[in-house]
Parts: C-alpha cells; structure tokens; sequence
C-alpha cells in the first residue's frame, strides 16, 4: 500500500507528493476554500481525494458533498479503511481550526489538514480535534 | 427493523455500539426508538424544528435522505441507515 501520510510519534508526515496535491487543489480553488478526504488504514493515508466544495458561502466556508462522502466512505469499508484525513484549506488567513472548524469537527480518529494560503508561501498545519478540544500535530515533508 | 451505523464521534452515546437496531416504517419511526434507547442522541441529530440537522447526514440504503423524503423516508425490513457527521467548516 502506498502510504502518502501518516501519523508518527505525534507528527504528520507528507509525501511530497500529497503536499503537492493539496497545494494544487487549493490554488485551483481560491479564492474560495478547497476541501478533501483522505482514506487509509488508522493512521495512515493510502488515497487522497480532492473534492468540491459545495457549502453556499465557499470563499469563507467549506463543506463536502454528502453524496462524496458516502461514496468514500463506501469505498473505505471496502478496504477496510477509515476515513483518516479532513483537508480543507484557508485561502486569506493562518491554517488554524476557527470557531466553525471547531463546532463541526466530527471525526474524532481523523486528521484535521489545513492548508493556508496567505503567507508567501503555502503553510501546512494539522490537528486532531476532540470534543472540541485542539491537538496540534508537527508537520514535516518525507 | 432497521440497522442504524453509528459514526465514531457518536458511539459514546450509543454505549460504543457500532450498530443499534430499532423498528419503524419509516427513519423517524426508527429514529424514535433509537432516541428511546439512547436520548442523548436526538440534540445531537434533530433540530429545534423537528428536522434532521444542517450537519448531520443520514442515508438509508445507501441514498441520501435528503434526496428522498427526509424523516418520512420509508424503510425496508433490514434496511441500513447510515450516519455521518457532515465534513464541514471553514475561516468564518
């Protein structure tokens, strides 16, 4: 299995690959806020779906089609997988969890990946996020 | 009766029961003897009006409720419903 991600020792660790596609996929999107999935065994991601936002305000919100999310999450029982990856991106401020991040956030066992892309260069931040609660993880390219 | 896939983010109100099962003709009937069973799950899927909420998604047989008939959706003998916190957020 191909690993693009994972979790190591409490640091985030992506494939220069994956940090690609997700850089990609926001620029694609911006201004408005790009948004992903990652699927894979607990800890790790094996697939790496950019999605379309569909939420009404997109510049300053996200939100994955509910018929997206079945489908992946179809696809992840299949394998055996969980969902193991929540991407999304913050094109005009710090990739940090805002308050909205923080009421929706409803994957527990997942990685929270935010890209930004308001500093001359895009910064990468994730988090796990637990009954509301912040955890930052470290992150480093391999 | 229905089999309902309880996501992670709820189990602790399950019991940690991945699947719970409950009778009815149709999701609201089930999901009424799902709410009898574990209580603390209606505030978490039902709003203050009586509808599924903005960001709880629920499909049953593999569609979208939303895409059918919502909590009048009818309901199978052994039909699988599905529950997935919506993946959403953002800046604002």
């Amino acid at each position: 299995m191909v690993t693009l991600a994972r979790v190591e020792e409490g640091a985030f660790v992506v494939s220069g690959d994956l940090f690609g596609r997700m850089v990609e996929h926001a620029r694609a999107a911006a201004p408005n806020e790009c948004c992903g999935l990652g699927l894979g065994a607990p800890g790790a991601v094996a697939e790496f779906h950019p999605l379309d936002n569909v939420h009404e305000t997109p510049v300053t919100r996200y939100e994955i089609a509910a018929a997206d999310q079945l489908r992946l999450h179809l696809r992840a029982e299949d394998e055996g997988w969980d969902t193991t990856l929540v991407f999304h991106s913050h094109p005009a401020t710090e990739p940090y969890p805002s308050a909205t991040d923080l009421a929706l956030a409803g994957w527990p066992d997942a990685v929270y990946a935010i890209l930004g892309l308001a500093g001359p260069e895009p910064l990468l931040r994730a988090y796990r996020i637990r009954d509301g609660e912040v955890a930052e993880l470290d992150v480093s390219l391999s | 009766m229905a089999t309902f896939r309880i996501p992670p983010v709820l189990r602790p109100l399950t019991d940690d029961q991945v699947k719970v099962e409950s009778p009815g003709a149709t999701l609201g009937e089930a999901l009424e003897g799902l709410f009898e069973a574990h209580p603390a799950l209606r505030e978490r899927m039902i709003d203050t009006d009586g509808t599924l909420r903005r960001f709880v998604n629920v499909y049953v047989d593999e569609e979208d409720v939303r895409t059918r008939d919502g909590l009048e959706t009818p309901l199978e003998s052994g039909s699988s419903v599905i529950v997935l916190p919506a993946m959403a957020g953002g800046a604002a």
